[in-house]
């Protein structure tokens, strides 16, 4: 009974045509969906491109901000600027004779701009993960022959 | 016969079929054809890359203290996309309006680049961000009414383009020019720094503009590398004291009606420059005022760039290698008698008086011409020269700023010179030095015997890590004993003058020098070279002033003009540089 309905719904007509057309449709399917992945990777691609185009306009664009922040600064407390702000608020330029002096032990004085680094300071910063957790198995299986070897060989 | 009948279904998918079969083929033979081939390329060389220069941004440059004396910002250029939909009559009103130009010349712009064919044209540049953003907010509004100026009728400012760029920018404006010089901004990626640290320093400030090609695909996208800016520096100046010396030295030169004024604060110890004035100057700013301001380009600054005939002041150096030679000491006692005769020519005293029996403190309180003569005579033409040489004079100082003139110093056996030449150079006339220069060889008076290079720069900060420029000493032309005894000399010649130098409650030492100008007839009449060149205090320089008035008007004599200019900047100096009186001091020392 069961060979029989087996044999005919093999042998219906119409049931051939859907499995062929189903077969047909599923490979469609399945190149639209590479077709589709492509693209979708593709517009990703150019749009991180994009974006980076973007975001060097905006880093130069941040720099030059900076910098014209640094000189408007720098123009607000000019010295004509500091100088009728002062008068402003009452301050006069003192005479030699007006100075009180008072000596302070150890006061080394104003000192002078350090902008940056000087190179007897540039010495690499230690490394914030230890080399345990960063070498490799190799290397510590070698390293730690080569101690052993050493350390028996004293 | 029977042939096969198709479904109504199975003819439509196999037209279908067919139909994107051709398609298929027909993108297949458009992407692989020679004519696409050809375009392809055509478009990938016209518009697939760019070659981009990136400039890198020009180092800033700061006084001693970390004051910016000079930086940049950003400026926008304004133009307008004629592919858009602009509206011209609009643009030009706006303009008209907020920037105060005639409208004709934006139509003007507009029309012009119309008829080329052009798609963009500049019509503003040098446009702060602050304006910028008014104008944007404004095209915001119009564009609310009108998007993107559809509508012919109603008022846009679509289209208009926004580009920032970088100009520098000096925020003290007219402060130290003449040290700082200038960047042409303007003149673009071809400008150069001129005169001063930036002229000197130019290719530092700079920085390595790197060019590279650029491809405009997404997917190509190369990284873009980054630009180190160019190096700052750190000058010696101090913008505290560079202020108070130009306020005095504009005030004096006003007052005295001189052509110019010149005014150098160093510290003898280092040979730092603490602050270099000369009056007048430019806003750097406003670059292209300097040929309306200075007639010679060597005028920009004449602390470096003007060689003049110093006069009396020179006696010092004169004063100084008799001493260190042991051929004359301060109380050296010498009669004048108002003329020496010199190989037939004759000498005489500024004032063509007599002064009879004085010592050497005498001669330079009077600044007698005869005395140092007759001092010169004494050391003879070799060592004189050889004392010359060693202070420098006829030499540039190599200061490091840009445009630094000397005049070589006419010694014995070279073309016309004679006895005379020696005995006249040494009270400053035949002899001719910038006041750098000056400065430089009279700092060896100051500091022990020792010469130090005068130098602007105190740092260059570059990648991160900033390189402090050591001092050098340039020579050692005397003893620190003869130096010494100079300065004492000096001191005690201007407190027995009363000169008006002086500053209550410090001991300074110096001399006054009126020069008269030498032209192709002589020597003019009635106009001078007044200078004053001091140190202090005499137990213990920390600076030494040098102070030039260009032919003053109210009186040529450098006693009564350079001198009190020279207590002016003295009287601030003391209390900006922390330097105690003389009282407090010795106060200071018994306790210890």
């Amino acid at each position: 009974m069961t060979f029989k309905i087996m044999h005919t719904f093999q042998h219906a007509p119409w049931r051939i045509k859907f499995r062929g057309l189903g077969g047909f449709l599923t490979a469609i399917a399945a190149l639209f969906l590479v077709l589709g992945l492509f693209l979708s990777i593709s517009g990703q691609a150019a749009t991180a491109g994009l974006e980076l185009r973007a975001m060097n306009d905006e880093r130069e664009s941040i720099r030059q901000e900076i910098a014209s922040m640094r000189t408007t600064m720098a123009d607000i407390t000019s010295v004509s600027k500091m100088r009728a702000r002062a008068e402003e608020l009452g301050y006069q330029r003192v005479s030699p004779a007006e100075v009180t002096y008072l000596f302070v032990s150890g006061y080394p004085g104003r000192q002078t701009a350090v902008l940056a680094a000087s190179p007897g300071e540039l010495n690499m910063p230690e490394p914030v993960i230890k080399p345990a957790f960063t070498r490799s198995l190799w290397d510590w299986v070698f390293q730690g022959l080569a101690q052993v070897s050493g350390t028996s060989g004293q | 016969m029977k042939f096969p009948v198709l479904s109504r279904t199975a003819f439509l998918g196999l037209l279908l079929s067919m139909l994107g079969v051709v398609i298929i083929a027909q993108m297949v033979n458009i992407q692989t054809s020679a004519v696409h081939r050809e375009l392809s390329e055509m478009a990938d060389e016209k518009y697939g890359y760019e070659v981009k220069t990136i400039y890198p941004e020009r180092g800033s440059i700061y006084d001693r203290w970390g004051n910016l004396l000079a930086g940049n910002k950003a400026v926008y250029e304004i133009g307008l996309d004629l592919g858009s939909n602009y509206h011209v009559n609009t643009i030009a009103e706006t303009f008209s309006a907020d920037f105060k130009v005639d409208p004709r010349s934006i139509y003007g712009k507009i029309e012009n680049a119309r008829m080329h064919g052009y798609s963009y044209v500049a019509l503003m540049d040098y446009i702060s961000p602050e304006k910028v953003n008014k104008l944007k907010k404004l095209q915001s509004e119009f564009a609310a009414v009108n998007p993107a100026g559809r509508e012919q009728s109603a008022p846009s400012l679509s289209g208009l383009l926004f580009s920032p760029h970088m100009i520098r920018s000096y925020p003290e404006d007219t402060l130290a020019a003449s040290v700082l010089g200038f960047f042409p901004y303007k003149e673009g990626s071809n400008a150069h720094g001129y005169y001063g640290v930036e002229g000197q320093y130019d290719d530092l400030l700079a920085g390595q503009p790197i060019q590279m090609t650029v491809s405009r695909n997404p997917y190509q996208l190369t990284e873009l590398p980054s630009t180190p800016p160019g190096a700052d520096l750190v000058l010696t100046i101090d913008r505290e004291i560079q202020a108070q010396v130009e306020a005095a030295l504009d005030k004096h030169v006003k007052a005295h009606g001189a052509l110019s004024g010149t005014a150098i604060v160093e510290d003898p110890e280092t040979g730092e420059i603490l602050a270099m004035a000369t009056s007048p100057r430019i806003d750097a700013n406003k670059y292209w005022t300097a040929s309306q301001v200075f007639k010679q380009p060597t005028h920009f600054n004449t602390a470096v760039g003007t060689i003049y005939e110093p006069g009396s002041i020179f006696k010092i150096l004169t004063m100084a290698a008799a001493i260190d030679k042991g051929i004359i000491k301060p109380e050296t006692p010498f009669l004048d008698t108002g003329v020496l005769n010199v190989d037939g020519y004759e000498i005489y005293n500024w004032d063509d008086q007599a002064y009879g029996p004085v010592d050497m403190i005498g001669c330079m309180q009077h600044s007698l011409n005869v005395c140092l003569a007759w001092i010169a005579l004494q050391l003879g033409p070799q060592t004189f020269d050889e004392y010359m040489e060693a202070f420098h004079i006829g030499h540039p100082s190599n200061i490091d700023l840009a445009g630094e003139a000397y005049l070589p110093f006419r010694a014995q056996g070279d073309p016309g010179w004679s006895k005379s030449t020696m005995a006249t150079q040494a009270f400053g006339q035949g002899v001719a030095v910038a006041p750098v220069q000056f400065l430089m060889a009279a700092s060896a008076l100051a500091n022990d015997g020792k010469m130090m290079a005068p130098h602007i720069v105190r740092s260059i900060v570059r990648d991160g890590v900033q390189y402090n420029v050591n001092s050098q000493v340039a020579g050692s032309p005397i003893t620190a004993e003869s130096a010494a005894t100079v300065t004492e000399l000096l001191a005690k010649s201007l407190e027995i003058e009363s000169s008006k130098a002086l500053v209550d409650g410090y001991r300074l030492a110096g001399k006054t020098g009126t020069a008269e100008i030498p032209t192709p007839y002589g020597y003019t009449m009635g106009r001078t070279n007044a200078s004053f060149i001091g140190w202090g205090p005499v137990d213990d320089p920390k600076f030494i002033v040098y102070v030039w008035l260009e032919q003053p008007k109210s009186s040529i004599w450098g006693s009564v003009v350079a001198a009190p200019l020279f207590r002016d900047i003295v009287s601030q100096l003391v209390v900006l540089m922390d330097i105690p009186p003389e009282e407090f001091r010795q106060k200071l020392a018994s306790q210890e």
